[in-house]
């Protein structure tokens, strides 16, 4: 499973700044950055609800928090945790939490790769976040 | 288009994406766009603001979008119901779909969108118009559905046999003859069974509530041994939880107004069993079988204490008091 998921996602990119102009269009650079602090600030609660479910097992919680984290982290180019947050909501709407667990394991480390990503660009114009 | 002027109505319970939405509707020529976070506002919207068509997603903070285009294309609302509605989910499930479908959704946009495409399709959808159906049309199909589960679940209470009150006896002119054992028993449990369906008061109120209980007990019971989908047991558990909430809130009532404490006395030990089996329903992981089917064995014999010794016996009838 997690063979399955890391081939996944390896083709993905953690922040993908492109596809964020696709979906936005072309946006002036604070723009961009007020997109990007505002991601960091909603998706933040909702991964926080999500780690808290998941805990806890939460089915119902799980499958609502992943499936908004889900969109929320497509529409902002995060690809990898988007696609991690698919995967879970998919898993856990099969009622397969074995699998759900292998998966939350990644939860953790691509949230702080996508935080360390959005850092970098928001420190690279110069605005505290 | 070019001289008119649209208001439209955004809803989605992600800021993110309700933002997103609202900059995108803004953006686009003659078009003003409003937001909502839940389905409350947007009623509130729907109904107090001129609009000219909704963008909604579907899994919101009640009501849901689906209930909310129910409602809109039933005339439920002040706006015509007639208005263009783009669902903006990201999910679409068959089901879902085809509710869609059924009322005259005008289409299902998947997230993420691009600001251009959203913009094309808003256009699009605001200068060709789909024919919809008189409201009276779908309000008759809501009342068609809310009258459904109504119907299944009359059917469903039926099953369930289990009462704690007897049903007064019906006057008899001849005196009763004896019955032989097996017979006598038979009646005694033929009374059990037929208990006026229509009684809501007083302790049948009681009654149906623990009917109701045993009903939805007997559901998680089904989907558990079932082995079905976790949320599906979920479901099942929460209404169990609900139902004995509910009779909670009854029996509270009940005390108030019925001058029988010592009936109260005896199901008020009852209740905190109950109560207490119910914390631990409520907190049991579900995949942990052994625990769950012990739980349910327990509130079965909860069930068995409750019921084999009635707790009124017999309703006096005026002619019986003025014999005594």
């Amino acid at each position: 499973m997690s063979e399955a998921f890391e081939a996944y996602i390896a083709e993905l990119k953690t922040l993908d700044l492109d596809e964020l102009q696709s979906f936005y269009g072309e946006l002036a650079m604070e723009e961009l950055t007020a997109v990007l602090q505002r991601f960091y600030q909603e998706a933040g609660s909702y991964h926080q609800r999500l780690v808290n479910a998941i805990e806890i097992q939460n089915v119902l919680e799980i499958i609502r928090v992943s499936h908004s984290l889900k969109s929320m982290a497509a529409l902002t180019g995060a690809q990898q945790y988007s696609a991690l947050c698919l995967w879970i909501e998919r898993f856990m709407r099969q009622d397969e939490l074995d699998d759900l667990m292998e998966l939350a394991t990644y939860l953790p480390a691509l949230w702080q790769q996508l935080e360390h990503a959005i850092q970098q660009n928001l420190r690279s114009v110069g605005t505290p976040h | 288009m070019q001289n008119q002027s649209f208001t439209i109505l955004v809803v989605d319970d992600v800021t993110l994406m309700c933002d997103f939405l609202h900059g995108a509707v803004n953006r686009i020529a003659n078009c003003n766009a409003m937001k909502a976070l839940d389905g409350k506002t947007a009623l509130e919207l729907l109904t107090t603001e001129a609009i000219d068509m909704l963008i909604t997603d579907l899994e919101i903070k009640a009501p849901d979008g689906l209930e909310i285009i129910k409602r809109l294309r039933s005339g439920e609302l002040a706006c015509p119901h007639d208005i263009p509605v783009l669902i903006f989910s990201g999910n679409a499930y068959l089901e879902q779909v085809q509710q869609g479908i059924r009322y005259d959704v005008n289409d299902f946009l998947v997230k993420p969108m691009s600001v251009d495409a959203l913009a094309k399709k808003v256009v699009h959808h605001l200068t060709h118009e789909k024919a919809i159906q008189a409201a009276s049309h779908y309000a008759a199909m809501l009342q068609a559905e809310l009258q459904q589960p109504v119907a299944r679940k009359k059917e469903q209470d039926r099953k369930v046999s289990a009462s704690i009150v007897r049903e007064a006896p019906k006057p008899q002119d001849e005196e009763p003859r004896a019955l032989p054992d097996d017979e006598a028993s038979t009646r005694q449990e033929k009374d059990f069974l037929t208990w006026p369906d229509d009684s809501t008061t007083g302790c049948f109120q009681l009654d149906r509530r623990l009917k109701k209980l045993a009903f939805n007990l007997s559901c998680f019971h089904n989907v558990f041994v079932k082995n079905c989908k976790l949320v599906a047991m979920e479901a099942e558990r929460k209404r169990a939880c609900e139902s004995i909430d509910y009779l909670n809130y009854i029996v509270k009532n009940l005390k108030k107004r019925d001058q029988r404490p010592d009936f109260w006395i005896r199901f008020g030990q009852q209740q905190l069993k109950l109560n207490k089996l119910a914390a631990q329903f409520e907190q049991a992981d579900l995949r942990h079988h052994s625990f769950v089917l012990d739980l349910l064995k327990k509130f079965a014999y909860w069930w068995m204490q409750t019921i084999n010794r009635p707790l009124v016996q017999r309703l006096k009838q005026p002619e019986e008091s003025t014999h005594e």
